[in-house]
């Protein structure tokens, strides 16, 4: 897999911003939003490899989104981000639709390789 | 301080701990996200150079709005750490004298990602003169902390909660207004708050009209 594109939906505008600049330097094309609705009308304006989608966020949260995609047949594989501190495995809510966690502080190059194996998936 | 039964001092511990509980992991999640930028301005930091290693010069302006960030995220981390560390000390001394207007201060800030989380506003009007009580500052929190909690839960995206902090020669008072309650929502903490209500030796009553509730605390100024 030489390139892929992925939208990154979370509401840390500095968090995102920076990790689209970062893994544009890596030949990954990037787009983000701050907001669920918003991200939404980006999926049906354009086609995406991979979602990237922090589960709290304010107004309609990751969940929401995932729902949302659900509903209007958007296929796109998800990575979905949490703040939890603990590792993964830890975690009480795995979600239905998700092709894998990342926690908080993400490493960019575990990003890269989940959203990979994640398209790879597919 | 009214002194309580064994079961009420279970209930007590159980929920004030699940109080102690929300605040912390709500804070955690914010450092989380201090933390992140942080980290991945340190990462862009040594993406730039390497670029200049590769021949690609940094621009001092660039470099300047890097420092910018990582500031802010600065302070912001110090300012929930500072936030946190009043709320974890205002548990140190059961009664003790404090001003009530810092404290709900701490604790409504403490509170604004809950509300952002909702889309909802959540205000704060203090009193205009400084309100030095005796009382049980935990537990003058958390009974503050559940009515918000309510009136989060029964809110919708774009609401506005408002707090009143107020004192008269009754003593001090507390309002907290938001969406109207439904009768599961209202009975929801109605039981437990009255007992820390009780045991403040203050009361507590939630008026309602069509739209919207209002929670009163009365509390004593000295107890």
């Amino acid at each position: 897999m030489d390139s892929f594109k992925v939208l990154l939906i979370d509401d840390e505008s500095e968090l995102v911003e920076t990790l689209v600049e970062r893994l544009g330097y890596r030949g990954v094309t990037a787009k983000y939003t701050t907001s669920g609705r918003e991200a939404l009308r980006m999926m049906t304006d354009e086609v995406f490899d991979i979602i990237v989608l922090d589960l709290k966020m304010p107004g309609m949260s990751g969940e929401e989104v995932l729902k949302e995609m659900k509903n209007r047949n958007i296929e796109t594989p998800v990575l979905l981000i949490t703040g939890h501190g603990a590792p993964i495995d830890e975690m009480d809510e795995k979600i239905d639709g998700v092709a894998d966690y990342l926690a908080k502080p993400i490493s960019l190059e575990e990003l890269i390789a989940k959203m990979k194996e994640s398209i790879r998936s597919e | 301080m009214t002194s309580i039964d064994n079961d009420q001092e279970q209930l007590l511990r159980e929920k004030s701990l699940a109080f102690f509980g929300a605040i912390t992991a709500s804070v955690s999640h914010e450092l989380n996200n201090v933390i992140s930028i942080i980290d991945q301005t340190a990462g862009l930091l040594e993406d730039l150079l390497y670029g200049t290693q590769q021949g690609r010069p940094i621009q001092n302006e660039r470099l300047e709005r890097i420092a910018t960030r990582v500031r802010k995220q600065t302070q912001r981390g110090v300012g929930i750490i500072k936030r946190l560390n009043r709320f974890a000390h205002s548990v140190d001394d059961p009664v003790g004298e404090f001003e009530l207007n810092n404290l709900i201060e701490n604790l409504t800030a403490l509170n604004q990602r809950f509300a952002s989380l909702k889309r909802v506003n959540l205000e704060t009007h203090y009193s205009d003169e400084p309100i030095n009580i005796v009382s049980s500052p935990f537990l003058i929190q958390q009974v503050l902390f559940l009515c918000i909690k309510m009136a989060l839960d029964a809110s919708q995206e774009n609401d506005t909660i408002i707090v009143i902090i107020d004192s008269d020669d009754d003593g001090v008072k507390m309002s907290v207004m938001g969406r109207k309650l439904e009768q599961n929502e209202n009975e929801l903490y109605s039981d437990y708050l009255d007992q820390l209500m009780t045991i403040m030796g203050g009361k507590i009553e939630v008026k309602s009209d069509d739209n919207q509730s209002v929670f009163k605390i009365l509390i004593q100024r000295s107890k």
